[in-house]
């Protein structure tokens, strides 16, 4: 329909989350009519970012360095790790002051409809890291859905046989909604009141 | 509760429209293909979250336009709520009530409930149990909005594993397995909440559709209604594990809610098959009023009714009957034909190429 070059960029963006092809279209377009440093200043600051941030080597949070902050601090209680499906959701946790554990990040949630199954997640690092840090609670955060409920049995049933306690944050969060979403204080009390996952699945 | 004005803008042919309603009986005249039942259409998508003809967002937006906008005004006991939709082209709608964004169509639900009537009910009674199926989830949800959550649910699991059986290609790993337990279970948990609630609603529904079969039917005619499932109730997890095999061969799940039916007999005959032309009209007649009867008794809102171009379906004697069960609150038909000689119309639209004339 355009000339190959703007055709490229419609695309690239068109393939960004959240952006359909009319917005895709219509960013294009904006960008076309920007001043020259205007451009410059928006790729260097991509490529900046891409270049300095990097995923922590132990919980896979967003890092500028080999260990996330999070990980290197040695007040943080080293028994517990909550399992969240992004970065961001440890923003939102950390904001509750609720926990003093580590996290994990999982990379997403098992959903066969986005092609993502165990193997696209960071599941077996996650395994990995009970005996060696000597976790004794696994406190499973995903989102309130039903990929995030699928996920937490999922894993909840590789950790059991590993001797450690898996817990999941109580309901009560808004279903189908992200975690990133509840405010502090739904998602702090949904933090203190965990409970074991085997009750809730072996009843099923 | 009932509807008083509706606005639409890039809405399928209509550029920009603007409609007063009243309590009574609205008619809609014109010619096919002018945009009666796009009227309809829009009414209904407040209640039902979408278009009642399951017709894509892309096809509701006026060509060219990046969005459809509906509004909707209500009064409720003289209190007015307005409801907005925004139905994007691409990408997610947007909801509001007064002015005020909401998550979910849930909320719209709350507010407005129709029962609609077209020239495809016939389909209720002929047509695959996907027919009867869908008829009975959308009562679902006009009786308790919070059923819509255990219906997507539902779609969701049995999304999640035919694409999972999709991608097994055939063969078993332990990843795959693994994997499929946790969907089975997840499937198991919603499906057998959504049986149960189908199964409730039908013997709540059974009295209210008799009662107006009553009124159709002058015979003593047997008629049964039967919810059957190919599965052991309570046991839908084993009864995937037994199919398990034969899913991953196929590539699809082949047991659960989704493959129910509701079996309508007549005299100990399926009505699908071996009821006449006439008995199945009624039927379908039966069902779509039963509904109506049941979601003013339970939630204490009568549905707005929607009548698209049925008159032209339907003999002489039932259509008199129909017309006088028509509720005294709203009605809102559509017709290209004559109107059967009992209905006086309180007010009147004609609609020409998306642009409409009042004539009340
Ligand atoms: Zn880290």
């Amino acid at each position: 329909m355009y000339i190959d070059a703007v055709e490229e960029v419609i695309d690239a963006l068109g393939r960004l989350p959240g952006i359909g092809p009319k917005s895709a279209q219509r960013i294009t377009f904006h960008l076309m009519r920007l001043p020259v440093e205007d451009i410059e200043l928006l790729t260097s600051a991509i490529s900046l970012m891409k270049e300095k941030i990097r995923f922590c080597d132990s919980c896979f949070n967003i890092s500028e360095q080999e260990l996330c902050p999070i990980c290197k601090d040695g007040q943080r209680d080293k028994g517990m790790l909550c399992v969240v499906e992004e970065p961001k959701d440890i923003i939102a946790l950390e904001k509750t002051a609720e926990f003093r554990g580590k996290y994990h990040v999982l990379g997403g949630s098992i959903s066969p409809i986005d092609g993502i199954g165990p193997e696209q997640l960071k599941v077996a690092e996650l395994l990995r890291r009970i005996e060696p840090e000597r976790i004794e609670e696994v406190i499973i955060a995903m989102n309130p859905n039903i990929e995030g409920e699928a996920t937490a049995i999922y894993i909840a049933r590789l950790l059991e046989p590993l001797g450690v306690k898996v817990t999941k944050i109580a309901s009560g969060l808004p279903v189908g909604g992200d975690l990133e979403y509840a405010d502090e204080l739904t998602l702090g009390r949904a933090l203190v009141g965990r409970h074991p996952v085997n009750e809730e699945y072996k009843n099923v | 509760m009932f509807l008083s004005q509706l606005w639409l803008t890039n809405f399928r042919n209509y550029e920009e429209a603007h409609l007063n309603f009243h309590q009574g009986i609205t008619l809609i005249t014109g010619n096919n293909g002018n945009g009666k039942t796009n009227l309809l259409e829009a009414i209904a998508w407040f209640a039902k979250g979408k278009s009642f003809r399951n017709t894509p967002n892309e096809a509701l937006v006026l060509q060219n336009k990046e969005k459809a906008i509906l509004r909707a005004e209500i009064l409720h006991s003289k209190r007015k709520t307005t409801l907005e939709a925004e139905i994007n082209f691409s990408g997610r709608n947007q909801l509001q009530i007064n002015g005020k964004k909401v998550k979910s169509k849930k909320d719209l639900q709350e507010k407005i409930k129709t029962t609609i009537f077209g020239p495809e009910d016939l389909s209720l009674i002929k047509g695959g149990p996907g027919e009867r199926r869908n008829y009975l989830d959308e009562l679902l949800i006009d009786l308790h909005t919070k059923n819509q959550l255990i219906k997507t649910n539902f779609e969701k699991c049995l999304k999640q594993r035919n694409t999972l059986l999709k991608q097994a290609k055939g063969k078993t790993t332990n990843e795959i397995e693994a994997t499929l337990d946790v969907w089975d279970e997840k499937f198991a948990e919603s499906g057998q909440q959504l049986a149960n609630e189908r199964k409730n609603l039908l013997e709540t529904l059974k009295p209210e559709i008799e009662n107006t079969l009553k009124k159709f039917t002058n015979n003593r005619d047997m008629v049964l209604f039967e919810y059957e499932q190919f599965w052991e109730n309570d046991k839908l997890i084993e009864a995937l594990q037994i199919e398990r095999q034969t899913d991953i061969r196929r590539g699809i799940t082949t047991i659960g809610p989704h493959r129910d039916e509701i079996a309508i007999k007549v005299n100990g005959l399926l009505a699908k098959s071996h009821a006449s032309q006439g008995e199945q009209r009624s039927l379908a007649l039966g069902l779509r009023l039963g509904g109506h009867e049941l979601v003013k008794k339970t939630t204490g809102n009568e549905p707005i009714i929607l009548l698209d171009d049925v008159f032209s379906e339907l003999d002489s004697t039932r259509c008199q009957t129909l017309i006088e069960l028509l509720p005294k609150k709203q009605a809102v038909l559509t017709t290209t034909g004559e109107l059967p000689s009992g209905v006086k119309p309180d007010y009147k639209y004609h609609v020409v190429e998306g642009s409409i004339n009042s004539s009340e």
